[in-house]
């Protein structure tokens, strides 16, 4: 199996004090950075343990996500996979999407889309930053946050989890992401077959500069052609860049977060 | 896979040829894989072999009979599986419901819907009432075996996975990262795990559980990557892992097996991969990671390990490698929802031929 080294991304942002840590979840600011957002999982942690548990012992909040690459320590005891004795040197690839070899050799599973002129492969879809969203936000850890029920635990709708179509009225396909919410497709080729998609390499001047934080619509997009989660969605509430809740580009108000893309 | 089709004479219409040709050929197209994908990969010995996955009825019809799947009939996005009575239980988080795979009357059913919200986890107890985590009502939905559907007193909790043992309970609450373990009768709260220091490691943010067939108590654990394995005291008697992308550490713990051998099996999906520990929590192997090839997991979830099916599985498996058990694997993206591996060995007579010919 072909496999690749990847240097993960260390993480080493420490974080203040400890009442940070009951910080509610709720009530966070946008574009007030990482660290009282929701995405600090150490203002979650106590939260989920009533207390007991104050989070990361260094309170550390980028580890959560970009993984710390741990160095090939052969001979360690506990962390040589005994029967994998020929990889023993690999360290896995989180977050990756899949190896275009792969893909190229075997395109069967190419689907596509009845309404989005686009091709999207189920395969790698979750490519890129998606595929990090997802794995929390997958019913269990994340299942409710999202829109404003943010971290309130109660989830009052089968469509919170992050996905997907839900219970179709027709009652058809649903569970991948092409009916309403497509993500994981080539931005760049939409634009260039449908006239209604913006160019992704022009300034966004019909959108208020106030109500944006962003300039053009390919800083969004994942290796400057594919739409993931992250293209509308500035999960790290980047200080003075977080344009509105739930973390977004671009304010939700007057649709002008659709109205980036869409010219309608 | 070898196809003979029978020589008629010219005396059968030709109708009856076109369906015999048609069925013959139908078998041909349905037979099970012919790339054979082991874990770990030669040279090593094969200890697990990618065997095929089911998304939709028709990867358990035959080509014949396969239509279009009906609404019912697929899977969007699997979470959780468990098996019994030859069935398997799927939860299908978008679509509220649970999906039930028969594999004798190859169909897919559906526990009764409009209950459900957002279906995590299933288990069963002794009587054959299945149990589904559901957050998004915040408890325990059971459905009895006479078609009785009741909410488990559980309190306000969120649920995300359970199992039954003898009159017991276990119920992971991820709100107050502890195992709660109630009456299965009366639903009464007889203990709650997990939060006392004073018996080892407590839990942070747990997610999937199972127990093994001694009553111990295995927990994977998002907050701090970590497998904890407890008594039924609440007594750790294990614990291991770490937040990393090395084999033996996690990123994202998910679900959780343990086979009849005390072997422990780790979802985790952000390295998607499964990995295989022995009980004093030494790796011993992984398999899945990323791409589009079969063997393959994309945001994988749970696990269930068991050994019933086993025949109508072992027609994957190749010829030298006997399955002594299967693997499931939930997939939330991509085109296989749910991946059949079957875990095993080289066939003996296999093995001293290869050990002869070298």
């Amino acid at each position: 199996m072909k496999r690749i080294f990847r240097t993960g991304i260390a993480a080493a942002l420490l974080v203040g004090s400890t009442t940070l840590a009951h910080a509610g979840l709720v009530d966070y600011t946008a574009g007030t950075g990482i660290a009282t957002s929701p995405h600090n999982m150490n203002l979650y942690l106590p939260i989920a343990s009533s207390g007991t548990n104050t989070g990361d012992p260094g309170h550390q909040i980028c580890k959560f996500c970009h993984t710390p690459h741990n160095a090939v320590a052969t001979g360690q005891s506990g962390y040589n996979p005994l029967w994998n004795r020929n990889q023993v040197t690999q360290n896995f690839l989180p977050y990756n999407g899949l190896l275009a070899a792969d893909y190229m050799t075997d395109p069967t599973f190419l689907e596509k889309s009845e309404t989005l002129q686009a091709v999207i492969d189920p395969a790698d879809m979750m490519d890129g930053p998606s595929r990090l969203c997802m794995s929390c936000h997958d019913g269990t850890t994340a299942i409710d946050s999202y829109s404003d029920k943010m971290g309130s635990f109660t989830p009052t709708s089968s469509r919170v989890v992050l996905a997907p179509t839900g219970v179709s009225p027709a009652g058809d396909t649903g569970g991948n992401l092409m009916d309403d919410h497509p993500i994981g497709f080539d931005y760049n080729l939409v634009a260039a077959q449908d006239s209604k998609i913006h160019s992704a390499n022009v300034n966004i001047g019909w959108i208020p500069a106030s109500d944006r934080k962003c300039t053009q619509i390919s800083e969004l997009l994942y290796k400057g052609n594919k739409l993931t989660c992250a293209s509308c969605h500035d999960v790290h509430n980047t200080a003075a860049k977080t344009a509105d809740k739930p973390l977004l580009r671009v304010k939700a108000e007057g649709s002008k977060l659709c109205l980036t893309c869409h010219d309608k | 896979m070898n196809c003979r089709i029978p020589c008629f004479c010219g005396a059968m219409p030709r109708l009856f040829i076109t369906l015999f040709l048609l069925t013959f050929l139908s078998a041909c197209a349905a037979a099970p894989q012919t790339t054979t994908i082991f874990f770990p990969p030669a040279p090593d010995a094969p200890h697990v072999q990618y065997l095929t996955s089911i998304s939709t009825v028709r990867d358990i019809r035959s080509s014949l009979f396969a239509g279009e799947p009906g609404p019912g009939e697929k899977i969007a996005k699997p979470y959780g599986i468990a098996v019994t009575a030859g069935k398997i239980y799927i939860s299908d988080v978008p679509f509220a419901r649970v999906s039930i795979v028969d594999l004798v009357e190859k169909e897919f059913k559906q526990l009764p819907q409009g209950i459900l919200k957002t279906p995590i986890n299933i288990a069963f107890d002794e009587k054959g009432a299945v149990y589904v985590a559901d957050p998004g009502t915040k408890g325990i939905v059971r459905f009895t075996y006479d078609d009785q559907i009741t909410h488990f007193p559980t309190g306000e909790i969120k649920p995300t996975d359970m199992a039954a043992r003898g009159k017991e309970l276990y119920v992971v609450d991820y709100r107050s990262s502890s195992i709660k373990i109630f009456d299965i009768e009366s639903g009464t709260l007889l203990d709650t795990l997990g939060r006392d220091s004073s018996k080892g490691e407590v839990l942070s943010l747990p997610t999937n559980m199972a127990i093994d067939k001694e009553g111990n108590i295995y927990v994977t654990n998002l907050g701090t990557c970590r497998v904890i394995k407890m008594d039924r005291s609440g007594k750790l008697l294990k614990a291991f892992g770490e937040l990393g992308d090395r084999p033996g550490q996690f990123t994202r713990p998910k679900g959780i097996a343990v086979d009849d051998n005390g072997l422990i099996y780790v979802v985790d999906a952000g390295s998607q991969v499964v990995q295989i520990f022995d009980q004093n929590g030494q790796v011993l192997m992984f398999f899945g990671e990323q791409g589009s090839k079969g063997g393959t997991l994309n945001i994988p979830a749970d696990i269930a390990v068991t050994r019933e099916n086993l025949d109508y599985f072992r027609k994957f498996a190749d010829p030298s490698f006997e399955v002594e058990h299967l693997i499931f694997v939930t997939n939330q993206s991509g085109p296989r929802k749910i991946s059949v591996y079957g875990f095993g060995h080289t066939k003996p007579i296999i093995a001293a031929n290869k050990t002869a010919q070298k």
